[in-house]
């Protein structure tokens, strides 16, 4: 038998054969190629993953000496009623609606205009990417010292300089702006980013097409609308995924702006304070699944919104 | 092939419109642009003239842009900061730390995250479908979740003070994964098959074909990784301890005092974690453009 496969392996001559063991080639150089991929994504992902999950239905406490029992469904019962964490999915579901689309738009746009030739086009983009290189935990710390109502450049520029406010605003304080100025940092510090990929996805589109469709007549919107939209398609899909995934999961801003102020928590920092401040590692596990699933919903949303128009 | 040659001057010439529209066009788009780039910039100027001043004079009201008093010697004190307990040149030890754990992880993820992505853009398999799909929603996961079980994990295998902590989770991610499949999918599969035919192995079309009409995309992930790596803050605090094995990052939270910050010192470090970044996009986004036309000419 072994003999067989060997020597059929060996007759090229044989079509068939010679596909079959094609085939099983390739499926062990695919499985080859994904082997680092997969040993990293089990020890980063899912071993914690799993973990968590476990902890979700006991009542573990951090750096405790007392025995972790089993609870069952207790944690996820008290989830339901836990009016902070449902407050805490709303600040994030806004903060998220708001950066994503902002980014998404204003990205398009500067993604569009520096992929065009014009002078001076390698300074304008690489100043761009200014806000993008600075680390996020800095970048805020800076923009919380230009928010405060004292001594900050906001209010001096508004109130001093145009007149146009008339007294100071504590911009991060007052309830009314805190969501809006912990906002404008993020779409101000990730568009960037949201150009870079967009503008990747731009360059790979031949330009022949245009030529085409401009020989054709088509105007410039139209061009847009029905070349580069569709053409788009994979690098905005990466881009929504991607931003948005980061959005939902927001820590370091609104660490770095409120603490951990019961009115501006995000679904990230709900968690981390029941697991550092409160010690109560069982039900942040469960908050953090509970997060999992709500970001998982929008890949699934996503995923599926861009497979059915691809059909 | 010699119609992908010059692609992004035909591109410009096809999206032209006549003369005096395109002229008010021009003035127009430099106006938008130079106000965008105000707007980005502005901080950093902020920031970068702040380098200069005295703590008091950062703080005090009403805010200047620029120092009353340039104090030069900011920037060497900075540079020669001393710590307890840590070796005398921390500073640029820092910034050595940061540049070659951003090397390494940028080379790592260059490399696998592109075999991965080729098995999924080219080659077919069972489960090719669940394992990408799988790969994806790992993306959901909450740094929250994985920051204790990971540690506690590092810390049996006994990696706390090592690099490898960093290291090993970034070797590969699932997001340069998604980005680099994306792409690979755009690009035509005839070049491919046409020199598999001819008898090149898998191997020779991944690295002669893909890759360099992937280069916008490889660019891009580089950027990407280089400046993840340059800024990451939690894996860098969480498992080096010992000052000279820290990078920027964390460094700069010795400037951080407990009442008072050292702005000046702040500033600075963050200048020196800013410029890097800009200079590989600066330099590199050159190749970024040319990426695709000389792809299109080696095909």
């Amino acid at each position: 038998m072994s003999q067989d496969v060997i020597a059929s392996g060996k007759a090229k001559a044989n079509a068939n054969d010679d596909a079959g063991s094609f085939e099983r080639s390739k499926r062990r150089l695919a499985w080859l190629l994904l082997l680092p991929t997969l040993a990293v994504v089990a020890v980063v992902a899912l071993y914690p993953l799993a973990q968590t999950i476990y902890q979700s239905f006991t009542n573990a406490r951090l750096a405790s000496t007392q025995p972790t029992e089993f609870v069952g469904l207790e944690n996820y019962q008290y989830l339901l009623k836990d009016s902070g964490f449902g407050k805490s999915i709303i600040t994030t579901l806004v903060f998220t609606l708001i950066t994503v689309g902002f980014e998404f738009v204003l990205g398009l746009a500067i993604a569009l205009v520096i992929n065009s030739n014009f002078k001076g086009r390698g300074v304008i983009r690489a100043a761009m990417l200014v806000p993008w290189a600075i680390p996020t935990v800095i970048a805020a710390q800076m923009w919380k010292w230009m928010y405060n109502d004292v001594y900050g450049v906001i209010n001096d520029f508004f109130v001093d300089k145009t007149g146009l406010l008339n007294e100071p605003v504590a911009w991060i304080a007052k309830a009314s702006t805190s969501l809006a100025s912990v906002a404008a940092v993020d779409i101000w510090k990730t568009t960037p980013f949201v150009a870079l990929l967009l503008l990747a996805g731009l360059q790979v589109i031949p330009s022949d097409i245009y030529e085409a469709a401009k020989v054709d007549g088509a105007s410039r919107l139209q061009q847009f609308w029905s070349l580069t939209l569709p053409l788009l398609k994979p690098a905005i899909l990466v881009t929504l995924i991607f931003r948005t995934l980061d959005a939902l999961r927001v820590f370091d801003v609104f660490f770095v702006f409120f603490g951990a102020r019961p009115d501006t928590q995000t679904m990230a920092i709900y968690a981390q304070q029941n697991i550092v401040n409160f010690s109560d590692l069982g039900y942040g596990a469960t908050i953090s699944v509970a997060i999992f699933l709500i970001i998982a919903i929008f890949v699934v949303i996503y995923v599926t919104a861009f497979k059915v128009e691809e059909a | 092939m010699a119609t992908t040659l010059d692609t992004n001057k035909s591109a410009a010439q096809a999206t032209a419109a006549p003369p005096w529209s395109a002229r008010a066009g021009t003035a127009l788009r430099y106006l938008v642009l130079f106000a965008l780039g105000l707007l980005f910039f502005m901080p950093f100027i902020i920031s970068f003239f702040s380098t200069f001043k005295t703590t008091n004079e950062i703080l005090s009201w009403p805010p200047t842009i620029f120092p009353q008093e340039w104090r030069w010697s900011n920037w060497s004190e900075t540079w020669n900061t001393t710590i307890p307990g840590a070796s005398s040149n921390i500073f640029p030890r820092w910034l050595f730390n940061s540049i070659w754990l951003a090397l390494v992880v940028v080379v790592a993820q260059l490399f696998f995250c592109s075999l991965a992505a080729y098995a999924f853009a080219r080659l077919q398999f069972p489960g090719r479908d669940i394992i990408f799909a799988f790969m994806l929603g790992t993306m959901a996961i909450p740094s929250v979740v994985t920051l204790i079980p990971g540690y506690v994990f590092f810390a049996k295998l006994k990696w706390i003070n090592t690099y490898w902590p960093i290291i090993v989770p970034s070797l590969v991610t699932p997001f340069g994964i998604f980005l680099l499949t994306q792409f690979f999918k755009t690009i035509p599969k005839e070049l491919e098959e046409a020199a598999l035919i001819d008898g090149a192995s898998r191997f020779r079309t991944y690295w002669s074909i893909i890759l360099p009409m992937a280069r916008p995309a490889l660019i891009t992930l580089g950027i990407l990784s280089f400046q993840g790596s340059w800024n990451n803050f939690t894996g860098p605090l969480l498992f080096l301890r010992k000052p000279d094995l820290m990078t920027l990052t964390v460094g700069l939270n010795f400037f951080k005092g407990q009442y008072v910050n050292d702005w000046p010192k702040l500033m600075i470090g963050t200048m020196f974690n800013a410029i890097p970044v800009l200079i590989l996009f600066f330099v590199f986004s050159r190749y970024y453009v040319e990426g695709q036309a000389s792809a299109g000419v080696k095909g």
